[in-house]
């Protein structure tokens, strides 16, 4: 049963997903079974997928759709006991910046990695970024930028908040096409990845250690 | 070594397949033109006059072989009425795309003189044209169907349109190409070659298959249309293009820009039916010096210039808009000194 659930998710089909996690439940299958080896394993099946480009962006998108199908129903059965629903990643595309097809590519891997996700949208100011930092405070603020332009920005954010003494508060990851290791290193971020599979690793290891 | 051309005899030459004085030189200088002006780039997008007497300033100074109007590929979905904001200096940025409140249906074809920033564009063109028509090709960059289309919708919900709903999104890239079609009309009347754009089209985002099912079609269909005034249609993809290369004569462009894609590859596959225009990657002429740009340049020029069907020096895609100006030269300065054919 597991297995199907799991295989609903690489093939794209929430129906199924939703149908299979209801009469897993029904036959008494530990919830979290069905998240980890069922949703989640299913996921990161489609990560490597992607990083092989058999997957493009699209099937991503819909594998997503039919992991969530299938997580909503699981979500009110499981505490907030494990590690990592602890943790909390604010997500948001840089201002002046519109491409958000990678940062909903992130957001899908980093649920699917059991992080509590807020999303900011793309085009987001720098205000609104150290706000949120200020009232929700996360662990991890993540921020994603496709152009030369934007990426710029990402180092105000940071020297923002060294000035409003949040700095030690958070652990800023950065990413998106332009962006690199040595870039990541010049703002001070606390880590760069350049894909959405490895950007949860990223995660599991800065919070790890 | 001097120029013995003009940039629209050299352009001339090489879509005749014969070879020019020396190599073309097409970095994709678009909103950069604002830097080099000094002007604020809401002023640049908003307001036809400028954009056209940037670009000339631009080409005055950089001496590269066309002037490329464009400032964002929403221009036809805003004419249909998706919703832009502009800031003071940034680019125009999409708040609410038309398809979150009517249904295609209702979507009316944009009127060029009238919709948008469309007439901002064809002034541009019309006033650049006055000024250089004779001496450079004026590029007037078109959002292929494929792009429109997703920029008139949630981008996020066409994508998964793309796979779950095939019709709908046949339906709404039909209707985007209508209103391509419409505006090329303009387009050529006011003296620009129209230059086809389509970055959703990009294995970046998208895969082959879902090439070929609406992004390739839409893309021909245009250049066929184009084609009935005898023009060299140029088409540009950007990012990674490498799973789809071999489609891309089928679209039957006359010249093929690429992005991320290995030069020699694009080269084997490509050079014997299309003229091949690229791929200077766009971050290091941000990032790096003008002394590693020069011997970058050089290897990718002497690598692609004997190309079969000829070859465009360019950048992989827009060149950032604040580049710095001494690396965009090197770039140029270096084609010129390694690009000749005429010797
Ligand atoms: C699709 C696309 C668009 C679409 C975007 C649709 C959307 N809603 O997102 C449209 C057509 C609208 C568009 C518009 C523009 N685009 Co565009 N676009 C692209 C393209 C082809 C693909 C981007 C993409 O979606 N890739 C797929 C995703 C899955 O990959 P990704 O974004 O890189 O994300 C992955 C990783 O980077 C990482 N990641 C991403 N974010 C984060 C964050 C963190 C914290 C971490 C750890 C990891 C991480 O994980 C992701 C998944 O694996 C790129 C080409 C390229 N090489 O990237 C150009 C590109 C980004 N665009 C570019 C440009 C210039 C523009 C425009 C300015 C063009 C114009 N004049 O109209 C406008 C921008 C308008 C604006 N104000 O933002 C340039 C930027 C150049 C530069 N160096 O500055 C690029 C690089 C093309 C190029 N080679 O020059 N574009």
């Amino acid at each position: 049963m597991i297995e199907s659930i799991r295989k609903a998710v690489i093939e794209m089909d929430d129906e199924k997903a939703i149908e299979l996690v209801s009469i897993a439940l029904k036959e008494k299958t530990d919830p979290v079974d069905i998240l980890e080896k069922g949703l989640i394993s299913g996921m990161q099946e489609v990560a490597t997928l992607f990083a092989r480009k058999e997957y493009y962006v699209p099937e991503v998108l819909l594998c997503s759709e039919a992991f969530y199908a299938g997580f909503d129903i699981i979500k009110p059965l499981i505490g907030k006991s494990s590690q990592q629903s602890k943790t909390k990643v604010v997500l948001g595309v840089i201002e002046g910046d519109i491409h958000d097809i990678g940062k909903n590519i992130v957001k899908v891997m980093m649920e699917a990695g059991g992080y509590e996700v807020i999303d900011l949208g793309r085009d987001v100011p720098i205000a609104k970024f150290i706000e949120v930092v200020e009232t929700e405070k996360p662990d991890i603020l993540a921020i994603s930028s496709l152009m030369t332009t934007t990426m710029v920005h990402m180092a105000n954010i940071i020297s923002e908040l060294e000035q409003r003494k949040l700095r030690d508060t958070v652990k800023v990851i950065v990413g998106g096409a332009p962006v690199n290791e040595e870039f990541a290193a010049r703002i001070k971020a606390d880590g760069y990845s350049p894909d959405a599979p490895s950007a949860v690793k990223l995660v599991e290891k800065i919070i790890g250690g | 070594m001097n120029d013995m051309l003009t940039s629209r005899e050299r352009f001339g030459l090489l879509v005749i397949d014969e070879q020019p004085d020396r190599c073309n030189i097409m970095p994709l200088i678009t909103s950069h033109a604002a830097t080099v002006k000094g002007m604020k780039l809401r002023d640049y997008y908003t307001n036809g006059e400028n954009m056209a007497r940037a670009q000339i300033a631009t080409v005055e100074k950089y001496e590269h072989d066309a002037i490329s109007i464009f400032s964002e590929v929403g221009i036809i979905a805003e004419a249909m009425g998706s919703e832009f904001e502009y800031p003071e200096n940034d680019l125009p940025i999409l708040r609410t795309p038309v398809l979150e409140k009517k249904d295609i249906e209702e979507i009316k074809l944009p009127s060029p003189r009238a919709d948008g920033r469309l007439p901002v564009y064809l002034e541009a063109i019309e006033y650049a044209y006055a000024a250089l028509g004779d001496r450079i090709p004026i590029l007037a960059y078109i959002p292929a169907p494929f792009t429109t289309a997703m920029m008139l919708s949630d981008p996020n919900k066409f994508l998964i349109q793309t796979i779950r709903e095939p019709s709908r999104v046949e339906s709404i890239v039909d209707r985007s190409l209508a209103a391509a079609i419409e505006l090329c009309y303009h387009v050529i009347d006011a003296g620009g070659l129209p230059i086809i754009v389509d970055p959703l089209a990009s294995s970046s985002v998208v895969s082959p298959k879902t090439y070929r099912q609406y992004a390739l079609p839409s893309e021909r269909k245009l250049v066929d249309f184009l084609h009935r005034y005898d023009l060299d249609i140029i088409l540009h993809i950007c990012g990674d293009t490498s799973p789809i290369l071999d489609l891309l004569p089928q679209t039957r462009a006359d010249l093929i820009s690429i992005d991320q894609v290995n030069m020699q590859q694009a080269i084997d596959k490509l050079s014997s039916r299309v003229r091949i225009i690229g791929n200077y990657d766009t971050s290091r002429l941000a990032f790096s010096t003008p002394e590693d740009i020069e011997a970058e340049v050089r290897y990718m020029v002497e690598g692609a210039l004997h190309a079969k069907k000829g070859y465009i020096a360019a950048t992989g895609c827009e060149v950032p808009i604040k580049a710095p100006e001494k690396n965009v030269v090197a770039f140029i300065d270096t084609v010129k000194e390694v690009g000749w054919y005429w010797v």
